[in-house]
């Protein structure tokens, strides 16, 4: 189910009036687990099993370590197995099997790939990370696994956030899974704003500026102004869309009285490559730097190049993470490369500008490295870019030169708007009656600027 | 469990909510948490720019456009030139056709009265108000209609409705065409959506703002080389025309989930229902006119060498549809006789070769399908 559906809205209200109205917590987590697999179970029933499976074998990984504490090791690497072998088996099959054939054909084997070609199951990457931090948590003593199987898989189902994050924490969210929750007035007027903004972010500036997107990066050979203009949309629309999803999903927690994680912190505001992995996609970020980064050593690691190299994994993997081509690798790598220079040019870390100079200049260049990366990581494929830059036509003909005006004037409007929308959400005032001035012309600009049929958001394909 | 560790087991369980971070849900950060006098406020400055747009109008869809008798696709031209020639035979479709067949040539070599209705980017939409508003609103109706199509067009109501194309449409259309609108423009939203957009001003006056924010944008782009609207729009469409867009380079996962999308819209057996096929077929059949439909050939039909099998399935079911209602179906896709030498620009026959070599391939089977009627 989508959040900007009809459907969806319809399953809000139900549920909601079914939720408050149930006497009970265990009640209200039934509901919840199976409206979360209703959700979830929409379009393909069959994803269901697939949630169903990864629950059960972290429901019991988490007590076995505890039940068999010298058995630890042998629960981890099961629930391991389990996870990230559902992940390459859906997500990473297909990639491998086409690239090891290519291989072995350069060598002179004339082989077929062996494809699988069965649709990605929606939102496999998040839960399985999530589910993942539950067992390691235990593994790692930081925390006590579950006894009851309905909050266990509540934490790993629970609708709003699970096929695009926020990525949230067993210690964080199973807490609140396991206390009784009261309604109050307040849950909506919390959540109202979050789901307006959301749907503000993703209905008038994602969607509409995706058409561009769209266009420009399956051009034959767009001239490289185009290619920018192109990217800077695309720059908007992966916020926009993405960060739109985020405020959706804790608006819609909200409404039942849960509090996730803030997964965007203003990324384009970054002054540096580490400052953005601390602003953009939190929960995941956070989620390869405790289980990952920190794991392999971090920035404790003794020589340079050793320091490369757990970057390389860390943030190689991060691009793998996304999908199962060779743009989101390399995006990974290219982050991991700008994160080592900086941190050897002495600006890694927290490292923070001492004046509002170098702030709006680091802010300047990283938002250009962003774009950079933004480059990559929305190429059909690598080839086409090198050939972009490789032919060189900067500027191009007449009407690419047009084209790409209005793509750069389209960038400029929604970028106001996005701005206005940053202004909102951040702002210190405490003038009520403006913000709900502002929340009503929001609600007037949905209706009038959200395109006919739904777009899905960019990270279901994640 | 060892009785030592299931009682450490439950020790640490009665002692991990302390351990856990313990969340007051109604206590969480929002900066703009706002009572009920304000919640009131949002929804009155909403309601207050509704009424800005009340009444609501009459139909869901307005059709009105500013006449002109001058345009050449009005129903008056259209209507006046049937009437004028008085064909056995027309042809209708889009650019594919205007730029593929000869109308001089045709009738020289089938010796028939044939004329072509075409519209450069015209979909079902806009042949089946064709049909209905002009070609079986006159006093010389043909005795074969011949629609000219690509792909599945012919089971994508909603496609080329919207934009510039809706002018086109509402030239043709009358103030109130319910089929249209349920086709063309409700057919994939709810009972509600459906609803609001009949009865809601500020949801009618959507395509209206959004018009105008293009147009600004465009405009305003356009200016600064001395340009205007129109011819930012046309290249806009130049640029990024089907033969510049490039399938081949989607990633594998992209191809899956466009896979995925197309089969979902080109289903037949579900989609066709929903298409205007039926109608165009029962127009026909009511005003003694034998239907002929003609898949033409594309420049990337060529260029790939073979067609997605969503399209072949496809094209089997369409046959077989239309089989049983008596109507035949000529599929080009495959012809050798097309071959590079013949396009021009995009999926356009060339001049020179292109239009004549389709025209000679089209005549006999023109030629039989007529001399069908006479037996």
């Amino acid at each position: 189910m989508v959040f900007t559906s009809f459907e969806y809205l319809y399953f809000l209200i139900i549920l909601f009036s079914l939720y408050w109205a149930s006497p009970n917590k265990k009640i209200q987590n039934l509901l919840l687990l199976s409206a979360s697999y209703i959700f979830y179970g929409w379009i393909h029933p069959w994803f269901c099993a697939l949630i169903a499976f990864s629950t059960i074998v972290d429901y019991f990984s988490g007590l076995g370590m505890i039940k068999f504490p010298n058995k630890k090791k042998l629960f981890l690497f099961s629930s391991l197995v389990a996870n990230l072998g559902m992940l390459a088996f859906f997500k990473y099959f297909d990639f491998f099997s086409e690239n090891i054939t290519i291989l072995l054909n350069n060598m002179g084997l004339g082989l077929n790939p062996f494809l699988i070609g069965i649709l990605l199951p929606v939102g496999i990457s998040f839960y399985t990370f999530q589910t993942l931090s539950y067992t390691i948590d235990i593994y790692r003593g930081k925390l006590m696994p579950r006894k009851n199987f309905i909050d266990f898989a509540v934490f790993v189902s629970l609708f709003p956030q699970l096929v695009a994050g926020p990525i949230e924490r067993a210690k964080r969210l199973l807490p609140q899974i396991e206390i009784k929750r009261n309604f109050s007035w307040s849950l909506i007027n919390s959540a109202a704003p979050l789901i307006i903004q959301g749907y503000l972010k993703k209905l008038v500036i994602a969607d509409n500026i995706s058409v561009y997107v769209d266009k420009v990066f399956m051009l034959e050979q767009p001239s490289v102004l185009l290619l920018i203009a192109g990217t800077l949309a695309f720059t908007i629309q992966i916020y926009a869309d993405f960060s739109a999803y985020t405020d959706i999903a804790r608006g819609s927690a909200k409404l039942f009285g849960f509090d996730l994680i803030k997964n965007f912190d203003r990324p384009y505001r970054a002054v540096s490559p580490s400052d953005f992995w601390r602003r953009w996609h939190i929960s995941f970020s956070t989620w390869i730097r405790d289980y990952l980064y920190i794991s392999l050593g971090g920035s404790r690691v003794k020589t340079k190049f050793a320091f490369f190299i757990v970057l390389l994994a860390s943030l190689g993997l991060s691009g793998l993470w996304h999908g199962a081509a060779w743009n989101f690798i390399i995006w990974g790598i290219y982050h991991a490369i700008i994160v080592f220079v900086y941190h050897q040019l002495g600006y890694g870390g927290r490292w923070k500008p001492v004046n509002i100079k170098s702030k709006i200049s680091s802010i300047s260049i990283m938002f250009v490295f962003t774009v950079l990366g933004w480059m990559i990581f929305r190429t059909p494929n690598i080839n086409w870019l090198l050939d972009i830059f490789y032919t060189w036509n900067f500027v191009g003909n007449e009407q690419m030169l047009l084209v790409s005006l209005i793509i750069l004037s389209y960038v400029a409007f929604y970028s106001i708007l996005l701005l206005i929308i940053h202004q909102v959400e951040y702002s210190k005032s405490d003038k009520k009656w403006l913000f709900s001035i502002y929340y009503g012309f929001a609600i007037a600009v949905i209706f009038i600027f959200t395109r006919d049929g739904n777009q899905d958001f960019i990270y279901f394909q994640f | 469990m060892s009785k030592k560790s299931k009682n450490k087991f439950q020790h640490k369980n009665k002692a991990r909510k302390k351990h856990d971070i313990n969340i007051d849900n109604n206590k969480s950060k929002l900066k703009h948490k706002f009572n009920a006098k304000y919640v009131l406020l949002s929804i009155g400055v909403f309601l207050l720019i509704n009424l800005a747009f009340f009444p609501a109008n009459k139909f869901a869809i307005n059709h009105d456009i500013a006449y002109n008798p001058n345009f050449n696709l009005s129903p008056y031209s259209l209507k006046k030139n049937i009437e004028s020639k008085k064909p056995e035979i027309i042809l209708l479709g889009n650019s594919m056709l205007g730029r593929g067949v000869h109308e001089g040539y045709l009738n020289y070599l089938t010796k028939k009265n044939t004329i072509i209705i075409t519209n450069g980017g015209s979909a079902t939409a806009w042949w089946y108000l064709a049909l209905k508003n002009v070609i079986t609103k006159t006093n010389s109706k043909p005795k074969l209609l011949v629609i000219f199509f690509r792909d599945n067009f012919l089971s994508i109501p909603d496609f080329r409705v919207n934009g510039e194309y809706k002018d086109f449409i509402d030239v043709l259309a009358n103030r109130n065409e319910p089929i249209l609108d349920q086709k063309a423009y409700f057919n994939k939203i709810g009972k509600i959506e459906f609803f609001l957009k009949s009865y809601w001003p500020l949801y009618q006056k959507k395509d209206e703002f959004i018009e105008k924010l293009d147009k600004t944008i465009k405009s305003t782009s356009a200016n600064l080389l001395n340009k205007n609207y129109d011819y930012a729009e046309n290249i806009i469409d130049s640029v990024f025309a089907d033969s510049n867009l490039v399938q081949e380079i989607l990633t594998l996962t992209q191809q899956k989930a466009e896979k995925t999308t197309k089969n979902k819209e080109i289903d037949f057996n579900t989609s066709i229902n929903e298409s205007f096929l039926p109608d165009i077929i029962e127009l026909a059949k009511q005003n003694n006119i034998q239907l002929t439909f003609v898949r033409v050939k594309k420049r990337r039909d060529i260029e790939k060498n073979m067609q997605p099998e969503f399209i072949i399935e496809y094209m089997k079911n369409l046959k077989k549809y239309l089989k049983t209602r008596n109507i035949e179906l000529f599929d080009f896709s495959d012809d050798e006789r097309l071959t590079l030498a013949h396009y021009s620009d995009g999926d356009h026959m060339n001049d020179s070769l292109g239009i004549k070599t389709f025209t000679e391939i089209l005549s006999p089977i023109i030629d039989s399908e007529f001399e069908k009627l006479s037996k």
